[in-house]
């Protein structure tokens, strides 16, 4: 009975301290997830450059959210199935006669992270490689958002570029 | 060890302090837990209540950086809907039909919104150091945009095609930075935002465990306090329970233990100072009823040698074998004949019941007729029932014939309660004498009209001389024969008990647990 009875007592208090225990936010372990977003986003853009110069289609549109928005001068693709048109007709890039390799110069990329949401901005440079010259340079900016635990673009605007450094 | 002999228990029993003092520290803590947990719950709920309230200022500004946030967003959609003629020279595409400069001039009076919207007044609340720094930042980099898009605007008309792209690049670059510096204000507001949120979540979580893990260990230390509190008081009372039941049934060979140094301790100490006095008075007493006992046996011995002498000549010379005795002398015998008889008696009785007192009766159990036992009896008292008109029937069980006991003492118990009921039922009344199995006893009834005894005298009447008022007065009788009888049937195990009314009679039962042959 005492043995019972002195168990019983130790084993509340030890309940009772592991009650005192609280989570707390670990400096390091916060660095290292926001280096782990930012490593995610950025792979958005090589993602972005290797669908463009690969023309693979399916690749492109993997990068995208459910609702997002594409919004090139005078016009906006809304959903995954208008911006995959957008992509197939409008661009350059996709057409079958056009050998194009696009990239972006490392400096030339902004990257924000916050929480579950973020911000992307890069130039690219688009090559002929039949003409060995750059044929079109543009800014892409971006809105990213985590869902289910992965980055995706939920809103991009085409813009203005300078092939200065 | 029992539940009360624990070390802690004991050690607590040590404690030099009344039982009043104990009792009074265990109140006053289990109080003081109480306390304990009430003033924890209060910390609970004042935090609870500081981060609902921080939650709530966090939610207010993300919902203001959201919507800065979304000004920038439409200027950089804006410049975005018409870039200028000269940007579709890189990018293959059909230009929209909106005048780039009506575009501009929509840029225009959108960033001069959003400088007011970045100040206090224009948020509606103060914001923190770290929120107003990119707040400052946000609104240098909208001058810088506005300034540019008035430039543009002023060189739209003028600057070579080639030389609009760098411009509208920049301010494109302007626009993009604007947009990142709100994006990045709301959006890591409303990382806060939810960080809080989920830390209240795991706060909650935590702070319950700690409620529930005190409230259990305050729970269990105030059980533990009166667990202890109480048995070091219940378990002494129980030892003294013992040792005092022990001592009512005649032992005193033991002594209690108790520990305590408080009331219990000295009750204790007291019930073992009174054991040890009384076993002192009880083996005195043990001795002087031996000595006592020893003394009438002897006694009673000595003194029927000469009474049997006295009774014995008295006869010889009432019987004239010495000579011739005038009437005088006869009656004179007769009576010293008769005293002499009834002295002889009383010291037979007396020397019976010292020989049973001292221990030294030596039962003689066999097998014999209980029928032809209570026959004889009858025999002994039918001329005597006779003479006093008194009628006298025998109804022996045919089923009770053969019974192991002592026949001699037996039939000496029967005796006395058979001269008893003739002695006492007057002319005209009857005495019946039955036996019976009775729950594996043999019993053995003696009925009388006689009488009756009163309630308050059956008990009394099987102590020594002791006899009820009728008996007293008919001065015929020692006052020792149900004494004598009731300690020969106990002594083999039996009972003898009355069942009489007054004026009704009187029933006398012996039981003895005598095998029945």
């Amino acid at each position: 009975m005492r043995t019972l009875l002195t168990r019983g007592v130790v084993g509340v208090l030890l309940v009772s301290l592991a009650a005192c225990g609280s989570a707390s936010g670990n400096p390091t372990s916060e660095f290292t997830a926001q280096q782990a977003d930012y490593w995610a986003i950025s792979r958005l853009q090589q993602q972005f450059h290797e669908a463009t110069s690969k023309k693979d289609i399916d690749l492109m549109m993997s990068l995208y959210a459910p609702n997002a928005t594409l919004t090139i001068p005078g016009q906006t693709a809304v959903g995954k199935d208008e911006i995959r048109q957008f992509w197939l007709t409008k661009s350059e890039a996709f057409q079958p006669d056009n050998r194009w390799i696009s990239e972006t110069p490392a400096y030339k990329m902004e990257i924000t992270a916050n929480g579950d949401k973020g911000t992307l901005h890069f130039e690219c440079h688009y090559f002929d490689v039949a003409g060995k010259t750059v044929v079109v340079y543009l800014t892409a900016d971006q809105e990213v958002a985590r869902i289910d635990g992965r980055w995706l673009i939920t809103d991009m605007v085409v813009g203005s570029a300078s092939l200065k450094p | 060890m029992g539940i009360g002999d624990s070390t802690v228990v004991r050690a607590v029993g040590r404690i030099p302090a009344k039982v009043h003092t104990k009792l009074l520290i265990a109140f006053l803590g289990t109080v003081a837990l109480v306390v304990a947990i009430g003033v924890l719950g209060l910390r609970v709920l004042s935090q609870s209540n500081d981060r609902v309230a921080a939650l709530g200022a966090l939610q207010e500004r993300a919902a203001a950086y959201s919507a800065l946030q979304g000004d920038t967003r439409h200027i950089r959609l804006l410049l975005a809907e018409n870039p200028g003629r000269d940007f579709y020279e890189v990018w293959p595409i059909d230009p929209p039909s909106r005048p780039a400069v009506a575009v501009d001039l929509a840029v225009l009076s959108a960033l001069a919104r959003l400088g007011p919207a970045t100040l206090p007044v224009g948020l509606g609340f103060a914001p923190p150091p770290a929120d107003a720094r990119d707040l400052r930042h946000i609104r240098v980099t909208s001058d810088r945009l506005a300034a540019e898009m008035r430039e543009q605007v002023r060189s739209a008309r003028d600057a070579a095609p080639g030389d609009r792209l760098p411009r509208r690049h920049k301010v494109e670059r302007l626009s993009v930075e604007l947009n990142g510096l709100a994006a990045e204000l709301a959006n890591r507001t409303i990382a806060s935002t939810q960080a809080l949120i989920a830390q209240n979540a795991n706060s909650y979580a935590s702070q319950r465990n700690l409620f529930v893990g005190v409230a259990l260990g305050v729970i269990a230390a105030a059980l533990l306090l009166g667990y202890v509190l109480s048995w070091s008081l219940i378990g002494p009372i129980r030892r003294i329970d013992s040792r005092l039941a022990a001592i009512a049934s005649g032992d005193f060979s033991g002594h209690v233990d108790v520990e305590n140094r408080d009331e219990l301790g000295a009750l204790g100490a007291h019930v073992n100072q009174m054991n040890d006095e009384l076993r002192r008075l009880y083996d005195e007493l043990e001795t002087a009823s031996r000595h006592k006992s020893e003394f009438l046996a002897n006694m009673s011995h000595e003194l029927r040698t000469p009474l049997n002498a006295i009774i014995g000549f008295s006869q010889m010379i009432r019987e004239r074998m010495v000579g011739e005795v005038n009437e005088k002398q006869a009656e004179y015998l007769d009576d010293i004949i008769s005293s002499g008889n009834h002295l002889l008696s009383l010291v037979n009785d007396v020397l019976d019941l010292s020989k049973v007192e001292a221990g030294q009766v030596e039962l003689e159990i066999a097998p014999f007729s209980l029928r032809e036992m209570l026959e004889r009896g009858v025999l002994m008292v039918k001329d005597r029932a006779t003479d006093n008109g008194v009628g006298l029937t025998l109804e022996a069980d045919p089923d009770v014939e053969l019974v192991e006991a002592d026949e001699r003492r037996t039939h000496q118990v029967i005796v006395n309660l058979l001269s008893n009921a003739v002695k006492f039922t007057p002319e005209g009344g009857t005495i019946s004498v039955s036996s019976a199995r009775v729950n594996g006893e043999v019993r053995v009834s003696v009925a009388d009209t006689g009488p009756g005894i009163a309630l308050a005298d059956q008990t009394r009447i099987f102590e020594e001389f002791q006899q009820t008022e009728i008996g007293a007065r008919a001065r015929d009788g020692t006052g020792l024969g149900l004494a004598l009888s009731k300690r020969l049937i106990e002594l083999q195990g039996g009972r003898i008990w009355v069942k009489s009314e007054l004026g009704k009679g009187s029933t006398f039962t012996v039981a003895i647990p005598g095998k029945v042959s």
